[in-house]
């Protein structure tokens, strides 16, 4: 897929050095990628770190990025890295499990399918979810999905297709 | 069934479009961190140029109270106190 032309132009000026055409980068995908984080991390504020960390990382490796290329795979990958990162130190880990704030969408009381969804998605393993969110929620290609977390394009469709069965065994009982 | 509910749910989940205060906080964030870096630069290019003056100043001060046209010394000292204030920072940035 192509990026568009005008996201092409800002990542170019961005490639040069200009912060105004990263801002425009910014605003963007930041809503997109935000909304990512927080269905992987479950909590908005950590979330919105590491958000913020990913774009900081992505200014500064700008040159890395290929201008041809779609910005969005390039930057979920990102924060893909940043969140496993992120999970991988304990030390901040159990400092969240000892402030944790529960998302007040999280625990809402909201006895449908939204709830059953989430509660099924939480239940899958990180890779299995974060495919799911981004080629069943978010419409990534299987190849840009596959950019993004790094794997073959075989291992990520088998990680659609498990989560896809667990989630539709999850829900099966009520919805389906 | 599975796609249109987890597209609802992001959706549901899914944070302004025209979030400017983010956008802010990421640009300052990264501001903050370029100036940080530019403030450490300078601060060890001043502190190899006083270390370097610092090994330097016996012989220096040895040559001008010895043999030396002192004029002349005060201008090679003055000449080497520009390049690493000026020149260092440069060359590194570089």
């Amino acid at each position: 897929m192509n990026p568009p032309q005008t996201e092409q132009a800002w990542a170019r000026g961005a490639r040069a050095g200009s912060s105004h055409d990263f801002t425009r980068l910014v605003a963007a995908h930041q809503a997109p990628l935000r909304a990512f984080l927080r269905r992987l991390t479950g909590n908005a504020a950590e979330a919105d770190d590491l958000a913020q960390d990913s774009f900081v990382f992505a200014w500064e490796h700008i040159t890395r990025f290929d201008a041809t290329r779609p910005f969005r795979p390039w930057l979920f990958a990102i924060a893909w890295r940043k969140f496993r990162e992120h999970k991988r130190s304990w030390l901040r880990r159990m400092f969240r499990e000892k402030n944790a704030v529960p998302d007040e969408d999280s625990y809402a009381p909201d006895p449908g399918l939204r709830l059953d969804m989430m509660a099924a998605l939480d239940g899958l393993p990180p890779a299995q979810r974060a495919a799911a969110l981004l080629c069943l929620g978010a419409d990534f290609t299987h190849g840009e999905a596959a950019q993004v977390l790094d794997v073959p394009l075989g291992t990520l469709k088998s990680h659609v297709a498990r989560a896809r069965e667990k989630l539709v065994a999850a829900l099966g009982d009520d919805h389906g | 069934m599975v796609e249109p509910a987890l597209k609802a749910m992001l959706a549901d989940r899914m944070p302004a479009q025209d979030d400017r205060l983010f956008t802010l906080r990421v640009m300052a964030k990264i501001e903050r961190r370029r100036f940080h870096r530019a403030v450490l630069l300078q601060a060890g290019a001043a502190a190899l140029a006083a270390l370097v003056l610092a090994l330097v100043m016996p012989q220096l001060d040895f040559a001008l109270r010895v043999g030396f046209d002192p004029l002349a010394v005060r201008i090679g000292i003055a000449l080497a106190l520009l390049v690493a204030g000026f020149g260092l920072p440069r060359l590194l940035k570089a």
